[in-house]
């Protein structure tokens, strides 16, 4: 009961909407619907205008056969054809659903109420459209909405079928030297027994010896249930947990929580490749899993693993917890554990904030240590913002000497570290930042490492463009081959035109000592591309200058360069030539470069892009799975002439040069079959028109030209246009003048309105006649508009019915007014009695 | 002179320039005012302009007719109608038009389609045509005793049909100064030996003796039809005695180079009889 007065409340307001709005006088116009061909008897009145038009949807639904189901909790609308596919109309979402397909969302769909009584129901035009996969013409003038059905085949892809949604690829080559190396990526989406599928396949090698290196299969099961067969990159959990598994990982909700289990082999160590990312080593078995959940404003998770490799195995549990508000970056876990085998224990830097052009300056240290026993992993990290411009962070982690993980990874491997440091802007163009850290070694060769370090970045006021920066790092140790002393200044500049840089670094790390230099100027030269200069210069080690030059071209860009080496200790020296270009064709992108470093000439080429697209899978809110996929619209414009609207190749000709308007935004010109096409729409509804004035003027579509049809994904949606060649009539107006009531005279009458149909008519000249052109073939009677006729003549038309053919004119139509004759009354009275005469 | 040609022209004239009696619409915007359609022989091609009424504040309405006219352009660049298919190189009886009446209110606008329908064979070269926009008159007789004078505008959209292959070439026949009861004029000639219609632009300059510019000006002229020749009047001002240079830099707009032509001239004062 509440329903019905809420949809009745609600058809009232859009019908006084309605009513009430600039198209008022439209909108008092009693609306009338014609589903194929037959007037379709409405239980309330249609309200709206134009495409906002909405119709009684029970009545249009009953005509075209469908069976309507409403579910008012759900705001859902059910509809199913026979045995067709259900159709499901979401109102939460606005979204038109035929199974799995989604065909197309209702705009303003929140306006739209699902309520019963569902003879009450009243649906948008244009809504209805995609709904009942029906094409739509309104024809204004008439007030009448023509609906029919598609002829074109519908077919909904099964949950059970198979199918590839997309896929991507990339593919390269690069060869340095005597050295090849391969890579091939795919990446796709696809549905296998009504499960969506992601994949991605990684192919590389070097010469022949191109494998398989990373392949996953993820399978949405829905319910937020997943299965990974293959590499996964990361498993979820405490960071100390976190390694590459190739096996199988499943993950469903339990217990409130998000919990997930995996198995298979893990990488003790990552190796690489030319022209290749980084490639694991799955030398370990590893078994394991995860709960998380949501807790106290954060991230909750627990895990546990055990793992055993060639060189290390261990089991541990841990938990984990990570929260963010405006003042705090919180993450803290601990993780226990026994572990025997070799860890690696890291000489670098301890500082977090060295550079990395430094740090890949410095020796690399590294030694195996012995593990064998319990552990324990505790890492805390905060960075704490009292006021904007201030920031402390303090990092605190401790892994016990015997702590390991699968990958052979120095981080986590017998050490401790507490390290804080501070970043303030004191004024809006000055930043300051340092920090001091301590990191001590628990097994091995004890050391014990301290560091401080110091910097600053700012402009000055009236050289805004320009990018001071200063930063200083001490460390010392126990041993003498961990002290490292490090000095940096910068200069950092920007404007439309130019950029550029300056920076110079002066190492000194355990024995060694490295100076750099690197300036850097670009000058953007705006159609011609962009000049680089560059300036590499470690004292008493190398120099190396030169140039490059960029420059955009049609559909991509090219690089051409040119640098000079030169040994500080030696007169040697070499030119390096760099070459490049890319290039996008379509959606495929070429990218090539050469760089001639003497010895390994380096070349690189690489290809990519989509080679299906499809449709996208997902799942909903409900769990349920959604294919949202484009849709494609063809069609042929031709001259029709038998009129049945088909085209017949032996008989019609193709109409090339027309333009058709896809709503109004997208237009396509007929080729010389007559076809046009758009590929990869958007489903839902569209509105269609062929354009008129390119059509030749004796000739005209056979309906209106403009449509508003349905574009569904997975069929064929086909729109043609037939264009039928016009005739014409002549006749002439006539009345019957009685000025002389003796002898009446037949004379021409002017300005006589003569009426063939809504949108043809014309006014008879002073001798009375008249000619209507541009009439599609068919049968026609002509009316006299009584207005502006003389008062109580009435037209007769000879002949009655006027049938006009293609290119033929219909001549001789005579309309002869006369006067319509007088009704009289005739009473007929008993008889009287006899009266007496006086004789 | 025809009867028709001079009844257009009254009409025209007097149009332009008359109160509207009865008339229903109050101006109208017709876009492009010009089709130019290349053809192929034996080969329909279409195009079309748009009638517009622009917005009023009152709501008007009309009924306009469309009719086929041919039109020359005349030496002295005027402009006359003639009945359609009475010129030579008339596209009129190639053209046909939808709609041929048609009714228009305030804020509408009406889509015209013209078809031209070359026959085959037909030589290359320019023919021309028109369709005239006007409303319709009242078919109403004056009643006995009464006289009515109805005056209205009409448009003319000229139709250019060209049947390639075609090209112009324009040259400068002559040009002088010239004085007349009117003041003094310069009269450019120009001509088109060619087979396709120009449009030059002029440069003129007058200059007393050779160095000072005493007036210049940039004139588009009318459109110079295949084998025609035209004279271009260019207004000037009167000009003392003395002695002047003329010079006139035309852009025939062929792609080939602009053409410029000179001379002395001298002015010489009014006589008592003149």
């Amino acid at each position: 009961m509440t329903s019905r007065y809420i949809l009745s409340a609600t058809a009232w307001v859009v019908t006084v909407w309605f009513l009430v709005s600039p198209h008022a006088a439209l909108c008092q116009a009693e609306w009338s619907v014609v589903v194929d061909g037959a007037p379709v008897p409405l239980p309330r009145p249609v309200v709206g205008n134009g495409r906002d038009l909405f119709v009684p949807l029970l009545p249009v639904t009953r005509a075209l056969g469908f069976q309507v189901e409403i579910a008012p909790a759900l705001k859902t609308l059910r509809l199913r054809r026979g045995a067709g596919a259900p159709i499901e109309y979401d109102g939460r979402s606005g979204e038109i659903r035929y199974g799995p397909v989604v065909a197309g969302q209702i705009r303003d769909y929140q306006q739209l109420i699902i309520s019963e009584p569902v003879e009450e129901l009243l649906f948008p035009v244009d809504g209805l459209i995609t709904l009942l996969a029906v094409d739509v013409q309104m024809d204004v003038g008439g007030s009448t909405v023509y609906i029919s059905s598609s002829t074109n085949p519908f077919n909904v892809p099964s949950t059970h079928g198979m199918g590839l949604s997309n896929l991507d690829y990339s593919v390269g080559i690069t060869k340095a030297g005597d050295s090849e190396g391969y890579y091939t990526l795919l990446k796709s989406g696809a549905l296998a027994g009504g499960i969506p599928l992601n994949s991605t396949l990684l192919l590389a090698g070097e010469r022949s010896d191109v494998r398989l290196q990373q392949g996953t299969v993820i399978a949405q099961l829905g319910d937020h249930r997943e299965l990974t067969v293959g590499d996964q990159s990361s498993i979820s959990g405490p960071d100390a947990l976190i390694s590459s598994v190739r096996g199988i990982g499943y993950s469903a909700p339990f217990q409130g929580f998000e919990a997930a289990v995996y198995g298979g082999r893990t990488a003790g160590t990552v190796g690489s490749q030319i022209g290749a990312a980084s490639v694991a080593n799955y030398d370990s078995t590893i078994v394991g899993g995860t709960l998380r959940t949501r807790r106290f404003d954060g991230d909750l998770s627990f895990a546990a693993s055990g793992f055993s490799g060639p060189e290390r195995k261990g089991t541990s549990a841990g938990a984990a917890f990570t929260k963010t508000t405006t003042k705090h970056q919180l993450r803290a876990q601990v993780v226990f554990g026994t572990f025997s085998g070799l860890g690696l224990r890291s000489l670098r830097p301890a500082v977090a904030d060295v550079p990395s052009s430094v740090e890949e300056t410095t020796p690399v240290l590294a030694e195996k240590i012995q593990a064998d026993g319990p552990a324990l992993g505790i890492s805390f990290f905060d960075t704490y913002k009292p006021i904007e411009p201030l920031a402390f962070t303090l990092q605190l982690e401790r892994y016990g000497a015997n702590f390991l993980t699968p990958r052979e990874d120095s981080k986590f491997n017998a050490q401790s570290t507490q390290r804080a440091s501070a970043s303030m802007r004191p004024l809006s163009g000055l930043s300051l930042h340092g920090g001091v850290s301590r990191r001590k070694y628990l097994a091995g060769d004890p050391d014990v490492l301290h560091a401080f370090d110091y910097g600053a970045n700012g402009i000055i006021p009236a050289v805004p463009w320009l990018q001071l920066g200063y930063f200083r790092v001490i460390q010392n140790g126990q041993n003498a081959a961990s002290r490292l002393r490090m000095s940096q200044y910068s200069a950092t500049m920007a404007s439309l035109q130019y950029s550029g840089s300056v920076m110079y670094s002066d190492l000194n790390f355990s024995t060694s000592r490295a100076r750099t230099l690197n300036v850097m100027l670009s000058r953007n030269l705006t159609t011609w591309g962009q000049l680089t200069l560059h300036d590499q210069l470690e004292l008493d080690a190398m120099h190396r200058y030169g140039a490059e030059w960029r420059l955009n071209i049609p559909r991509g860009d090219l690089r051409i360069g040119l640098d000079r080496w030169t040994s500080m200790r030696s007169t040697d020296g070499y030119f390096v030539p760099i070459v490049g270009f890319g290039f996008r064709v379509g959606d495929q992108r070429l990218v090539a470069t050469y760089t001639g470093e003497r010895g390994t000439h380096t070349f690189t080429f690489t290809i990519g892009g989509p080679l299906v697209v499809r449709d996208d899978l997902r799942r909903d809110a409900d769990g349920r799975l959604r294919v949202i996929s484009q849709a494609t619209l063809k069609g042929r414009v031709f001259l029709d002439t038998d009129g049945d609207n088909v085209f017949d190749p032996e008989t019609e000709i193709p109409m090339p040069g027309i333009t058709v308007w896809l709503d109004e935004q997208v237009s396509a010109v007929t080729d010389a079959a007559g076809m046009f096409r758009f590929d990869r729409m958007k489903a839902g509804t569209h509105g269609v028109r062929a354009d008129l004035a390119e059509v030749p003027a004796d000739m005209i579509f056979s309906d209106s030209g403009e449509r508003r049809v349905a574009l569904l994904p997975f069929r064929e949606n086909v729109q043609n246009f037939a264009i039928v060649r016009t005739g014409s009539l002549t006749g002439k107006v006539t009345y019957l003048d009685h000025s002389d009531p003796e002898k009446p005279v037949q004379k021409s009458l002017g300005d006589a309105r003569v009426i063939a149909d809504s949108d043809h008519d014309t006014y008879s000249d002073i001798g009375g006649n008249i000619t209507i052109g541009s009439l599609k073939p068919g049968s026609y009677q002509l009316k006299v508009d009584p207005e502006t006729v003389p008062e109580g003549y009435v037209a007769s038309v000879e002949p009655p019915r006027i049938l006009i053919r293609a290119g033929e004119v219909v001549r001789g139509v005579q309309i002869r007014l006369a006067l319509q004759p007088r009704s009289t009354i005739i009473t007929d009275l008993p008889k009287q009695q006899s009266v007496s005469s006086p004789e | 002179m025809s009867r028709f040609t001079t009844l257009v022209g009254c009409i025209v004239l007097i149009g332009t320039f008359a109160h509207i009696g009865e008339a229903q619409t109050a101006g109208l915007g017709i876009r492009p005012m010009r089709l130019e359609m290349d053809v192929v022989p034996g080969k329909p091609k279409t195009a079309s302009f748009i009638i517009e009424s622009p917005p009023s504040d009152v709501d008007v309405r009309g009924r306009l007719l469309l009719s086929l006219s041919d039109w020359v352009i005349r030496e002295d660049t005027t402009v006359t109608y003639h009945d359609a298919g009475t010129q030579q190189r008339s596209a009129s009886p190639w053209i046909i038009f939808s709609p041929s009446d048609v009714n228009i209110a305030s804020g509408q606008e009406r889509l015209v389609r013209v078809t031209a329908n070359v026959p085959e064979g037909t030589p290359p070269g320019v023919y021309t045509s028109a369709i005239f926009v006007q409303e319709r008159p009242p078919a109403r007789e004056p009643r006995k005793g009464e006289r009515i004078v109805y005056f209205r505008f009409r448009y003319a959209v000229t139709l250019y049909v060209i049947v390639q292959p075609v090209s112009g070439k324009g040259e400068i026949g002559d040009f002088l100064l010239a004085r007349d009861s009117g003041g003094m004029r310069l009269i450019c000639q120009l001509k088109n030996t060619g087979t396709r219609h120009l449009r030059p632009s002029i440069s003129w300059f007058l200059r007393s003796g050779a160095e000072e510019v005493i007036a210049e000006k940039n004139v588009e002229t009318t459109v110079l039809l295949p084998s025609a020749t035209t004279r271009e009047i260019l207004q000037i001002p009167t000009l003392p005695p003395g002695e002047y240079e003329i010079e006139a830099q035309v852009d025939f707009h062929d792609g080939q180079p602009l053409q410029t032509i000179r001379r002395k001239v001298d002015v010489a004062p009014l006589s008592a009889s003149q």
